[in-house]
């Protein structure tokens, strides 16, 4: 399309979706990141094209910096004090949600996967079963109608931190299985070379981030080390042919662990999250569509298998969690996929590049899309309602 | 040296080297797949960020500024010395690169205060005039006299050597204002002196190309060409300009109604903004050129610094969009100059240094004579009259755009022209900011910006 056509289009979108989240009557429609996907989309090489291909293999440094900045964030965030206050009940919830959806999913995309063509299957297959059964925590602060959470919601934050946590897990397991056609033994292959190289990386990046903060700094400063760390960790990890996104939440969660400057970093980090998320974001969206009924069954089949999974995992909640009471339709408050859902998709379109996984993260994104857009018209009061009913 | 002092040092130089060996070790890993280039990427830009920042830190100790640092470090890193950063790689930083200058641009042209300038009009219209008539003068002057006497020039034909002085003299009046404002925003600096060299300098990267657009009508004769085909490169000169100013002024008026109805966010919104200028103007070129058969492109920098100069001088968000911009200036800076240290071409240099000493000796002539006599004829301070050329010396960006223009016209003495030009930028790359500095320090200027 030519370019001063789609600019003119671009700006009519902008100003009419300007008019719907501000200035509608009652003001239903509100400002989602699946916003962002459409205009990734937008400037993606089906209609701008000021996000082709070509331009993306310049933006590289960008793609590490964005999926490694939710990675550390993540790490961060992840204290030891936080783990060891886990109790049983909590993990058993956390368990029937996130486990639920991983199994339903690893077992669905196992016999679909190669029904798709071949590639990378058990790799994508543990992908997808990660993403699906990550949770959005800023979905469910928005669902509180004040500004401290409601306990249930915060049980349900707390759920979705910890489920997160286990997809990560899983999605670091895929990496294992990077050949077309894995052997038997390329796990523990992979573990005995790989996690070494990985572990002591991960040390001399944490002594670098300690010598570079041991100074005191100014915020500018300290922007330009920890992006600057950030994108080494994630080059190392992609030269390594292992996930930036699991690399930087690695070096977080030691640096957190192990250092005094957990604080000093998630300060800066947080400043920077959100554009760095909706960058990420725009730059999932900017892609080359093929439009056709497998896409849109796959897309389907996604969202009715998530939804069923997590509403599913939800009821059962209800009855197994005793830190606060939960009710029967917790699972609505799980169903937004989050941050994380979608740097693991980003992930994992780089690492396992391929036409099947090029469909795949596009039918995952045309879900959430729907989900996002949906779910934020019916859901977003729904939570505090139900909490007057446990 | 105090003992704090020293610690720092030494922590600086166990960091850095440990940042090399780590960046040093992971470029031993065979590189298969695009993915695990695209991580080979990621990596050069990372040491390049890293150690540009932690060199610039260690030579700001013995008085340099951080902007050579960052150069030096590149240039360490290029292709020419340590091939960490190979030519490839430079080429493929490139479009990063193009959006820091397009970002760096926004801000020299948020900086430009006109109320600042104001009481100081009469100087800066008697510089603009002064310096480009004497610069060019003394450098025509200059390659004419040296001509003769060097191999580089000797195998030119008159004509040729003529062309070469010509355009060589009008290119020497182009300056950086990425420069001048990464040294401005390091320094802190603040008043009179520095807005008015800052306005010299955004003005002259406009000017050169007004200039330009003349010369080119009289050397296409030279070169082989007709007059009438110089006019009407000229033109298309002269609407590449007026397009980027009138494509700057209509984006300066859409980033006021972003600040007006957006409050958040900015930071993100204004690097969207210098890729979105940086790319549409390489794609409306190509659009351009397939409809209408002429090579026309928008200049991105000159969009940004008419925008950055709207929104400061024609709204009221011109100090808030200057605070975002410096904001997330650091890493930005860092990233340029070190891909423009690793970008200098050294062999260039090495094939022409006596000419490009001499060319460089007479432009630094040139602007010592025209700063002084304007400042003595607008009653300027004593000590800014004798270091204001100070102030003037780097020079990149657009004096390297012109001389691609020329080599649609006549490779060979495009070729010449660029080695000629390129040699000089390296050089003036090295010193300007030395002497900036310097300046800033000595008009009473530096760290007078408190924000």
């Amino acid at each position: 399309m030519p370019v001063f056509i789609t600019l003119f289009t671009i700006l009519c979108l902008a100003f009419l979706g300007y008019h719907l989240v501000y200035r509608s009557r009652g003001r239903r429609f509100h400002l989602s990141g699946a916003a962002f996907l459409m205009v990734g989309y937008l400037l993606g090489p089906d209609l701008l094209g000021l996000l082709d291909g070509e331009t993306a293999t310049h933006l590289y440094p960008l793609s590490g910096l964005v999926t490694g900045w939710v990675g550390l964030m993540y790490g961060l965030q992840l204290d030891l004090p936080f783990i060891k206050r886990i109790t049983a009940p909590f993990m058993i919830s956390v368990f029937l949600d996130t486990g639920l959806t991983l199994l339903l999913f690893f077992a669905g995309a196992l016999t679909l996967f190669p029904l798709l063509g071949p590639g990378y299957t058990l790799s994508l297959a543990l992908t997808v079963a990660a993403t699906a059964a990550c949770s959005s925590q800023a979905a469910l602060v928005m669902a509180s109608p004040s500004l401290k959470p409601a306990r249930s919601v915060t049980s349900l934050m707390r759920i979705a931190t910890a489920g997160s946590l286990i997809s990560l897990g899983v999605f670091a397991t895929a990496f294992f299985f990077t050949t077309p056609s894995p052997s038997s033994d390329r796990l523990s292959m992979g573990i005995q070379t790989n996690l070494p190289t990985v572990l002591m990386t991960t040390a001399f990046l944490v002594v670098l981030y300690t010598l570079f903060l041991s100074e005191r700094r100014r915020r500018e400063e300290l922007i330009l080390i920890v992006t600057g760390m950030v994108v080494l960790t994630s080059g190392l990890a992609a030269t390594h042919h292992f996930s930036p996104l699991l690399a930087n939440g690695i070096t977080g969660f030691f640096l957190g662990n192990t250092t005094r400057y957990r604080e000093r970093i998630l300060s800066m980090v947080i400043i920077l999250e959100k554009p760095l998320y909706l960058l990420l974001l725009i730059l999932l969206g900017a892609r080359h569509i093929t439009f056709s009924w497998q896409l849109v069954l796959t897309a389907a089949l996604y969202l009715s298998l998530r939804t069923l999974a997590k509403m599913s995992g939800g009821f059962l909640i209800s009855f197994f969690h005793t830190d606060a009471p939960l009710p029967k339709r917790a699972g609505t408050g799980l169903m937004e996929q989050g941050g994380l859902a979608m740097a693991i998709c980003f992930d994992a379109q780089h690492a396992f590049a391929d036409p099947t996984t090029h469909r795949v993260v596009t039918a995952i994104l045309l879900a959430t899309l729907v989900s996002d857009l949906a779910g934020r018209l019916t859901w977003g009061d729904l939570i505090p309602k139900l909490e007057k009913t446990p | 040296m105090t003992t704090r002092r020293r610690t720092a040092i030494v922590r600086s130089v166990i960091t850095l080297g440990m940042a090399v060996a780590l960046c040093a070790w992971s470029k031993q890993t065979p590189m298969n797949s695009t993915w695990q280039v695209g991580g080979g990427i990621n990596i050069t830009l990372a040491a390049t960020l890293l150690c540009g920042f932690l060199t610039a830190g260690l030579l700001s100790h013995i008085g340099i500024p951080k902007i050579t640092g960052y150069i030096v470090a590149g240039v360490v890193a290029g292709p020419h010395i340590t091939e960490f950063i190979d030519f490839g790689t430079v080429e493929k930083l490139q479009l990063i690169n193009e959006v820091a200058l397009s970002f760096i641009a926004l801000h020299a042209g948020a900086a430009l205060d006109r109320a600042l300038l104001s009481g100081r009009t009469r100087a800066l219209i008697l510089n603009l005039v002064l310096q480009s008539i004497l610069v060019p003068l003394l450098v025509f002057a200059a390659i004419m006299a040296a001509a003769p006497f060097f191999s580089f020039t000797a195998r030119m034909t008159q004509p040729q050597v003529l062309a070469l002085a010509i355009l060589s003299a009008i290119i020497a009046i182009a300056r950086s204002p990425s420069s001048a404002m990464a040294i401005i925003t390091e320094c802190r600096a603040k008043g009179p002196f520095t807005e008015t060299a800052l306005g010299i300098t955004v003005a002259m990267d406009v000017l050169v190309i007004i200039l330009f657009t003349g010369a080119m009508a009289v050397v296409s004769p030279l070169l082989g060409g007709t007059e009438t085909h110089g006019w009407h490169q000229a033109g298309i000169l002269g609407i590449e300009l007026t397009g980027s100013l009138a494509a700057g002024a209509l984006l300066g008026f859409g980033i006021r109604t972003f600040y007006k109805r957006v409050a958040k966010d900015h930071a993100l919104f204004l690097l969207f903004i210098a890729f979105a200028v940086t790319r549409l103007s390489q794609l409306t070129g190509h659009q351009i050129s397939a409809i209408t058969d002429l090579h026309l492109t928008l200049e991105p920098l000159l969009i940004c610094i008419a925008a950055g100069f709207v929104v400061r001088n024609a709204t009221p968000f011109g100090e808030k969009l200057e605070e975002d911009l410096m904001r997330i200036s650091l890493p930005i800076y860092v990233l340029f100059f070190s891909v423009a240290g690793a970008s200098l071409d050294l062999a260039a240099l090495a094939a022409c240094w006596p000419l490009a000493l001499i060319l460089a000796g007479a432009r630094a002539a040139g602007l010592a004579l025209s700063t002084w006599t304007a400042g003595r004829m607008t009653g300027l301070p004593d000590t800014e009259c004798k270091v204001a050329w100070m102030a003037h010396l780097t020079q990149a960006g657009v004096a390297i755009g012109l001389t691609q223009i020329i080599a649609r016209e006549d490779p060979k003495t495009a070729a010449y022209l660029t080695t000629l030009t390129l040699a000089v930028i390296t050089l003036n790359q090295f010193i300007g900011p030395v002497t900036f500095k310097r300046a800033l320090i000595l008009t009473g200027e530096e760290g007078k910006d408190r924000r």
